[in-house]
């Protein structure tokens, strides 16, 4: 019974507690509170997306000087490759160039090495 | 988002809004949490100017926090409601003991002269009642009985189970009761 009337007294003190006006906050704290937040909005803007990682690939034609150099070292090594071909046997020790640059002559692999031709006589 | 939409808004998501940069959205949420920070360090502390302090302080952490707040993990209000009472512990450990003389006069004048002042009076006696009893318990009963707060958001925001939830209410319940006694009558209660 006293026990009841507890519960329903402190039930009735906890609804005035609910409706005091004392635990209503000034109009100037919500006032306070948001030029504090607009202003840690201004200051702290939203980072923007870290830059991408270079491949290795291109870290690689970056440190020869990015893709104007290269085409520079492709362009000697095709240079390279024709001077040895048109120059005949000036650079090289058989006729390959000859054969390739002449018009008429064919061209064996056997010319280039001994070991490419057929060994006839091996199967018997 | 324009402010009128953002009402429904739930918390947390306003909470991404505010830290993507949208003005609207920190005036909804200070709007909205504040006065609840507020009313929980008065009723923590029975100070409107140490309450406003501290609500205050909340509500920066909160926006602070902002651009880290992972959606869907914990509720924005329990999260407000557990910083509040920490920082209420904090004042309550250094000053120790709550003056509650020094709480204004209210400012509501729609209610007749008596029941203002049996209200205030009934309001003052609770306060008194609650500043007796250990933080936790207080903590507990305001967060249950006055806030309204269920049994598993309280055990949240206490970091505490249920059932040690219901024991401290319990407990502060009693001690509210026993706290009041010599008080009824004098506060309008008679027994019978």
């Amino acid at each position: 019974m006293a026990e009841k009337f507890d519960d329903d007294m402190l039930d009735d003190l906890f609804a005035a507690a609910r409706n005091d006006s004392r635990a209503t906050p000034s109009p100037d704290l919500p006032a306070r509170v948001l030029s504090e937040a607009e202003g840690l909005q201004v200051a702290e803007p939203v980072p923007s997306a870290p830059p991408l990682r270079p491949s290795l690939w291109a870290a690689l034609v970056a440190a020869v000087g990015g893709w104007p150099a290269l085409s520079g070292v492709a362009m000697a090594g095709v240079a390279g490759v024709w001077i040895g071909v048109a120059s005949g046997t000036t650079f090289m020790q058989n006729t390959l160039g000859l054969d390739i640059y002449g018009e008429t002559a064919q061209s064996y692999l056997s010319d280039l090495d001994d070991t490419y031709a057929f060994d006839f006589t091996a199967e018997e | 988002m324009p402010y009128d939409q953002q009402e429904d808004t739930p918390d947390d998501a306003l909470l991404v809004l505010y830290a993507n940069g949208d003005g609207s959205a920190a005036r909804v949420l200070t709007l909205r949490l504040t006065p609840r920070a507020f009313a929980h360090a008065f009723r923590m502390l029975g100070d409107r100017a140490e309450a406003e302090d501290v609500a205050q302080e909340a509500m920066i952490r909160l926006f602070k926090q902002a651009p880290d707040w992972r959606q869907g993990e914990a509720k924005v209000t329990t999260w407000l409601y557990r910083v509040t009472a920490n920082l209420c512990t904090d004042r309550l450990r250094k000053t120790k003991g709550v003056a509650l003389d020094a709480i204004p006069e209210p400012e509501d004048g729609a209610k007749s002269a008596a029941q203002e002042m049996q209200d205030r009076a009934r309001a003052d006696a609770l306060q008194n009642a609650l500043a007796t009893l250990p933080d936790r318990q207080r903590q507990a009963v305001v967060l249950r009985h006055i806030e309204g707060q269920s049994n598993p958001e309280i055990a949240e925001i206490m970091e505490i189970s249920v059932e040690a939830v219901e024991s401290l209410t319990a407990r502060g319940k009693r001690a509210l009761a026993q706290a009041l006694a010599s008080q009824r009558e004098a506060l309008g209660y008679t027994d019978g």
